[in-house]
């Protein structure tokens, strides 16, 4: 009867850790963790490559849309040793213009922040024998793979990419070059690992290596560190543009707002993969959006990059959807010869800041907004002034669903060079300044320059 | 011993009777005296004369002396001379120079009536043999006359004397022939009058302990040769021994005088060729002896070698005298002396001897055709420990073949060891704690025995690391024998309790990990338990304040090494104070025992205090219950599903208990279960920090199991034979075959490795790191799993919560995780300081990380490749400031804007920033140009520039910078650090060193106290 009970503990205590075992692993299982901590010091940092020339004056536009003031450290790049970093405070809701050296053209900048989020972006004007603004907003980080679709090596064309490493350790990546006409990518031997020192910025000039090719693409492929890329086009019949490039993989679907051109758009497509793709574009006007013709029933060829004209008129919004690996940009040409180009968004946003991408008086400030969803959105505009004086009131406007708006032109005249704040509380939208300024109508330079996502934690509420 | 012929001498020879005289040594011999005189009456020999020297006894023995022999032939010395001051006396006298022999003769001997003739017969008769210096007879026992006491002796290499006898070894004639030996005793010793006045007489420095060894030695070397006969025979009382001759107690013990004799002989006798090379050995081997003494707290021992070794030292100028003469005589090389030592290693025979003995049974059994599983099962049972001992050598060879070798272990979660022994004494000491963040944190006493480790001969630090991990599962399985031993009693349920704790998976675990902290508290764990059992249990302790000490000291220990233990000592102590016997006298000594290791470890009792999550917390574990219940806290060899047979089988046998094991067989089967359980709630997070370790827990529950294992077979091994077939056969059928599954897929484990640790253990991208120049930190991460980091990263020190990308973390110095920290944890305000700076860094609003980290000196950030979490590995990738370096095998971010750890700067924002603890101005620093501090005897000197001086050290307001008198204090850096504003010129340094050293030295005189008071007895 004893040895039965002894049996019977045994058996009880292997039931309990049985059950114990299997409820605790399955019922309870282990503590979740708790959710990230509300950060003390927030801070980030912006990279400008936006390169330079003889006598260009680009200036650096740092927006503050939060309630507290950002404290900005500025360091400018170039082929020697950076600058000492200038260090400045944006106030809240406010606009902060820097003018940044840019004799290279390889010149770039970084603006580091602390103590909340600003939005960075630059205006290039061109100087010293060549003319035209170019504008885009900077990159957030720095990564090792990227696409930059925008490029000829046309006649009168001298296009670059400006590769700058802002970070401590040295960058090696190599270039690679895709066309329309040469039937595989151009890896040149002397742009295979290539090594970028620590704090450089150098631009890899096109044409050498892809002479009169209509679209020359790049993809730079870094296997040791990080750096960021934009392109930069100077054309010989007066003017310049530059889109930032895309970190890689780019994504399938991409928006690009622009317009007021001429009327004559290129989207330029980049296909670094080994399979044919099929791209499709949605032109979205103030009234219709249509497909874009040229795109019909047309497919890349794999390993090459190509150029679609685009018939638009008043503001505009590519949307276009490629499969994985496809990189394009929106080239465009302003009413007089100079040039504006974007490499566009992947993903709507709620709320944004744009920048102003006018280089001086007399202006003729253009902003897009476009909305590729399926539901109409409200944008309320605001001012974040670069200035002194009175500021205009918000105003709202309501942006169809598939259609592209411009504000109303008394608000955006009233602050030309500062920038905006485009908030969406019930959707989400793509802006973009597309802006002329100079000469003696005010339209001898144009620039597209996409807007500034706001992170969700600094959308101001 | 060489072996003579007797044989009769001619008769040309015998008209000439040599003279004898027996020189009789009393001292307070009047009990036995009588017999003595009376034997020396019956001597057969014609020409004996008797002188007797009484050594100033006080018994009477003098007048009877001279009322048998009368007052001529008395001599009375007025104060004890010893036998060699008494047999100078009798040598001053006339009659003795000139006899032909003395025969030297202690009071409580008795000699056979042809002794004394025979002796002379064998010094002059034996055909062939000249030169007979002395001669002694077979001794036997005064009172048990078949029991041989003294058949001629001999020594060791280093004269540690040798018999050839066993205790209480009968005389069946074994020894009856004339033997050559190396010494006889001097209770019958019968000397040639040319022996002596050559070589000189006994010394007297021995005062009659074993003098008789030196001078036959003596002889020996001036080519006397030294005889035992059996035909001549005595019974010796050995009064002196047996403590029934009235004199004053003796201060020391035997050993004390065998190894003061021993020394003294191989000083005077060895030539000097001889003793270039047996000295050192013996220094060597003394050392090896000295250490095995002490680590068995056998101190009284180890204290008489020490003794024995100091009365060498101090008569060293008398003993080169005396070696001169003995020198100046010698007329034989030593190899001739040597025949007649043992070799020295005279037990190794005596094993074999044992083995022999053994294989004479298996050979009598194997004639008989007893199966050879009945053969190998009784071998088990008669030897269990021998068995035991020979299969675990041979399995540890096999398994630790890979971790034999030159160089340092590396690898698994194995702290690296210093270079050099000195460094564990040093930080030991040090108030400054050089390792992790730095700060005023006391190393823990563990650090001592690691050191006297490393610090023995042949062994640095890597050989020392190394014999800790061979020696420590032994001795766990050592201590988990002896526990289940004193419980029940048999060696057989012992020996298999403690296989299965060794070949359990925790151990295992351990082992292959490299953590020596766990596999010591698995050594003491089993001896914790069992003293509280003994507190708790039915038997009385012999005493409640020694019971105390006993616990408290491998409580002390396992703490030291473990601070874990404390967690794990919960079940331990809730299961007694509620299921105990006597709860009353186990609570008194478990508190008590406790109060003991508190003491024991008082230096880091603060820090316990101030911090117990991080003293003695460890996020190490697995909230996967089937593997905690197969007693694995992760992952590596032998925690397979084999690891099952441990709870498989306290299961089983805890249901063959009998009622008399039941109560403590619950109890511990319960430590077991709750240890189990609560492995699982410290692996999933549900314990407060300073009670979640769960490797401890499992080492509890390990305890446990293996307790039952040993309680079940030691009810199976109490007759269950005589019981009808039932449940209990099949049962103990059933615990056999789970243990010897168990044991041999364990063993197969083992052997085939695969350790975690090992020669080139560390991952092929650590030289990024090592490589990398100057001083600098390293902050290891990874997924907040429970699991180690990459060798040699450790175990994590705490874990940053921010939802998925949670992370665990751990700060180092450039080697990685230190042997210097054992038994000490991360504390203090600088690690809050990483705990913000990485909650920062993953609230994913930061881009600055590195600039964040800067002022802890962390120049890498280190990973295994695959063990970030996603969001963890974005928000690294996208700092500014961390740049990702090319590396196989570990994801290492270096940091971009590291500071050195100690330097001075003129940096505005840095001092601004440093000043307060606001973290954006942290990030916000621009890099500051940074002048060294230079490290000097005094401390570290401050360039003579303007500027903040800091160091990466964790704050105390005990440090001061000094110039011209002026004692600057620190200020608070970042909240966590040292800063020293205006200390140009200044030397910085720690001032109170003193406090640490003092409580060093209270702590030595503790634990002296602890061990004196749970000292071994002295051996007889």
């Amino acid at each position: 009867m004893r040895a039965r009970g002894q049996l019977l503990s045994a058996v009880l205590v292997v039931a309990l850790v049985v059950a114990g075992g299997v409820y605790l692993q399955d019922g309870i299982g282990p503590r979740s963790f708790a959710a990230p901590p509300l950060p003390e010091a927030p801070s980030g940092a912006w990279f400008c490559p936006h390169g330079g020339g003889t006598d260009w004056e680009v200036t650096i536009e740092v927006a503050n849309p939060g309630p507290t003031p950002v404290r900005v450290r500025v360091t400018r790049l170039g082929s020697g040793k950076p600058s000492s970093p200038d260090v400045l405070t944006v106030a809240p809701d406010t606009e902060l213009q820097l003018p940044a050296p840019a004799g290279e053209r390889g010149s770039s900048t970084m603006v580091e922040y602390f103590g909340g989020w600003v939005a960075a972006g630059w205006v290039a004007h061109a100087g010293g024998g060549e003319g035209g603004v170019a504008a885009e907003p900077c990159l957030s980080g720095g990564g090792r793979r990227w696409l930059v679709p925008d490029g000829t090596a046309e006649e009168n064309q001298d296009d670059y990419v400006v590769v700058m490493n802002p970070f401590a350790a040295e960058a090696v990546f190599t270039l690679t070059l895709y066309t329309t006409r040469r039937p595989a990518p151009i890896t040149p031997g002397d742009w295979t690992n290539v090594v970028l020192r620590p704090h450089r910025s150098e631009a890899f000039r096109l044409n050498p290596k892809a002479l009169g090719e209509s679209t020359v693409s790049t993809l730079i492929d870094v296997k040791v560190g990080r750096v960021a890329t934009s392109s930069l086009g100077v054309s010989g019949l007066g003017g310049i543009r530059s889109s930032v490039g895309i970190e890689g993989p780019p994504p399938t679907t991409s928006i690009l707002p622009g317009g007021f051109d001429q009327g004559a758009t290129d989207l330029v497509v980049m296909d670094p993969t080994e399979e044919a793709a099929s791209v499709q574009a949605l032109l979205l006007s103030k009234d219709t959006s249509q497909a874009v013709p040229s795109l019909v029933e047309s497919s890349t060829n794999p390993g090459s990059a190509a150029t679609y004209p685009v018939t638009t008129e008043g503001p505009s919004a590519l949307v276009v959807r490629s499969p994985a690996g496809v990189a394009v940009a929106r080239r465009s040409l302003g009413v007089t010869s100079d040039q504006g180009s974007t490499s566009g968004t992947g993903t709507p946003g709620q709320a944004w800041v744009i920048l102003p991408a006018v280089a001086g008086p007399p202006t003729h400030p253009g902003l897009v907004l476009a909305n590729p969803g399926t539901e109409p959105v409200e944008v309320t505009l605001s001012y974040l002034p670069a200035a002194e004086g009175p500021v205009p009131s918000p105003v709202t406007v309501q942006v169809p669903a598939g259609r592209v708006l411009g504000p109303p032109r008394s608000f955006l005249e009233a602050k030309p060079f500062s920038a905006i704040l485009a908030v969406a509380p019930g959707g989400t939208f793509v802006p973009a300044a597309a802006s002329y300024s100079l000469g003696r109508e005010g339209y001898a330079t144009y620039a597209v320059s996409l807007g500034v996502p706001i992170p969700e934690a600094w959308i101001p509420r | 011993m060489v072996t003579t012929t007797p044989d009769r001498a001619t008769s040309d020879d015998a008209l000439r009777t040599p003279s004898v005289l027996a020189v009789l040594v009393v001292r307070n011999g009047l009990p036995w005296l009588r017999e003595c005189l009376q034997s020396l009456a019956a001597q057969t020999h014609p020409r004996l004369g008797v002188l007797a020297v009484d050594n100033a006894s006080i018994d009477g023995s003098a007048d009877a002396l001279e009322r048998a022999l009368g007052s001529g032939r008395v001599l009375r010395l007025s104060e004890d001379r010893g036998l060699a001051g008494a047999v100078r006396a009798a040598l001053d006298v006339p009659v003795a120079q000139g006899a032909d022999y003395l025969l030297i003769l202690h009071d409580d001997t008795a000699l056979a009536p042809e002794a004394v003739a025979r002796m002379v017969e064998a010094a002059e008769g034996i055909h062939g043999v000249e030169r007979v210096g002395v001669v002694g007879p077979k001794v036997v026992d005064w009172e048990q006359p078949r029991v041989l006491r003294e058949v001629g002796r001999s020594t060791d290499r280093f004269g540690h004397p040798y018999t050839p006898l066993q205790d209480g070894e009968l005389d069946q004639g074994q020894y009856d022939r004339v033997l050559e030996v190396l010494y006889v005793s001097s209770c019958a010793m019968l000397v040639s009058r040319a022996t002596w006045q050559r070589t000189g007489f006994l010394d007297e420095r021995f005062a009659g302990r074993h003098d008789d060894l030196d001078f036959c030695w003596r002889a020996r070397v001036a080519g006397f040769r030294v005889l035992m006969t059996p035909l001549a025979q005595a019974r010796h009382l050995g009064a002196g021994a047996k403590g029934e001759r009235r004199e004053p107690a003796r201060r020391r013990g035997n050993q004390y005088y065998a190894e003061r004799a021993a020394l003294a002989a191989m000083l005077k006798n060895y030539s000097a060729l001889s003793l270039a090379w047996l000295l050192p050995l013996h220094v060597l081997f003394g050392i090896i002896r000295l250490a095995y003494l002490s680590l068995s707290r056998r101190f009284e021992d180890a204290y008489e070698l020490l003794a024995a070794w100091t009365w060498n030292l101090i008569h060293l100028p008398s003993t080169i005298r005396r070696r001169v003469r003995a020198q100046s005589v010698r007329s034989t090389g030593d190899r001739s002396v040597r025949r007649f030592m043992e070799s020295a290693w005279f037990r190794v025979p005596r094993w074999f001897q044992t083995a022999e003995r053994l294989l004479e049974e298996q050979l009598e059994e194997e004639r008989e055709q007893v199966p050879i599983r009945t053969r190998a099962a009784s071998l088990a049972v008669e030897h269990p420990a021998l068995v035991t001992w020979a299969v675990a050598i041979l399995v540890g060879a096999l398994a630790y073949r890979e971790l034999v070798g030159p160089g340092a272990l590396e690898g698994g979660a194995l702290a690296t060891f210093p270079t050099q022994a000195g460094a564990f004494f040093r930080e030991l000491v040090s108030a400054v704690r050089t390792t992790g963040l730095g700060g005023t944190e006391a190393a823990s006493p563990a650090l001592a025995p690691l050191g006297i480790l490393s610090s023995l001969p042949f062994a640095g630090p890597a050989l020392g690391q190394k014999i800790l991990l061979a020696a420590l599962p032994p001795l766990a399985g050592l201590a988990m024998y002896r526990s289940i031993r004193r419980q029940t009693g048999q060696a057989v349920a012992a020996s298999i309790g403690a296989v299965a704790y060794v070949l359990c998976a925790v151990t295992f675990w351990a082992f292959s990990e490299g953590r020596i902290d766990l596999l010591v508290a698995l050594a003491v764990l089993p001896a914790v338990a069992d003293r509280l059992e003994r507190a708790f249990g039915a038997d009385r302790p012999t005493s409640r304040w020694r019971a105390a000490v006993g616990l408290g000291m491998p409580v002390a220990v396992g703490v030291l090494f473990l601070p874990g233990v404390v967690p794990a000592l919960v079940p331990l102590l809730a299961v007694y104070v509620i299921a105990g016997r006597r709860r009353l006298r186990g609570s008194l000594v478990a508190v008590g025992g406790l109060a003991v290791a508190v003491a024991l470890a008082f230096p880091l009792v603060p820090t316990w205090i101030d911090a117990p999550g991080t003293s003695f917390s460890s996020v190490i574990g697995s909230v996967d219950f089937g593997r905690l219940a197969r007693l694995a806290p992760g992952g590596g060899p032998g925690t397979w599903v084999v690891a099952w047979f441990l709870p498989v089988a306290a299961i089983v046998a805890f249901s063959l208990l009998g009622p008399g094991d039941r109560a403590r067989g619950w109890r511990a089967v319960t430590v077991g279960v709750v240890g189990m359980f609560l492995a699982w709630f410290a692996s999933a997070g549900y314990l407060p920090a300073a009670l979640t370790d769960a490797p401890a827990y499992l080492a509890v529950a390990a305890v446990g199991a293996a307790t039952v294992v040993g309680y079940g077979l030691a009810a199976v091994g109490t007759g269950i034979a005589r019981q009808a077939f039932g449940y209990r056969q099949i049962a103990a059928g059933v615990l056999a075959a789970v243990l010897a599954l168990g044991f041999a897929g364990q063993a197969l484990a083992a052997i085939v490795g695969g350790w975690e640790i090992g020669r080139s253990a560390l991952p092929s991208a650590w030289p990024v790191v090592q490589g990398s120049p100057g001083s600098f930190r390293i902050l290891w991460i990874g997924r907040a799993d429970g699991a180690r980091f990459p060798a040699p990263g450790g175990d994590p020190q705490g874990v940053v919560e921010a939802g998925l990308a949670s992370l665990r973390f751990a700060i180092t110095g450039r080697d990685g995780i230190s042997a210097l920290d054992i038994g000490r944890g991360p504390s203090g305000p600088g690690y809050a300081y990483v705990d913000r700076t990485l909650g920062e860094l993953l609230s994913g609003q930061t881009s600055h990380a590195g600039a964040l980290l800067a002022p802890l000196g962390v120049r890498f950030l280190v990973a295994e490749e695959g063990d970030l979490p996603r969001s963890a590995d974005e928000r690294l990738r996208a700092q500014v400031d961390l740049d990702l370096v090319p590396a196989g095998g570990l994801v290492i971010f270096q940091n971009a804007r590291v500071l050195p750890p100690a330097f001075l700067t003129g940096s505005g924002p840095f001092a601004r920033a440093a000043a307060g603890s606001d973290l954006r101005q942290v990030a916000s620093i621009p890099p500051p140009t940074t002048f060294a501090l230079a490290q000097t005897a005094e401390g570290l000197r401050v360039p003579d520039q303007e500027g903040i001086a800091y160091l990466a050290q964790q704050y105390d307001p005990g440090w001061r910078a000094r110039s011209d008198r002026i004692a600057i204090r620190p200020e608070l850096a970042f909240g966590w650090a040292l800063a020293f504003s205006d200390a140009a010129g200044a030397t910085i340094s720690f001032t109170r060193q003193w406090v640490r050293t003092l409580e060093i030295a209270v702590l030595a005189i503790l634990w002296i106290a602890v061990l004196w008071v749970t000292r071994r007895p002295a051996s007889t």
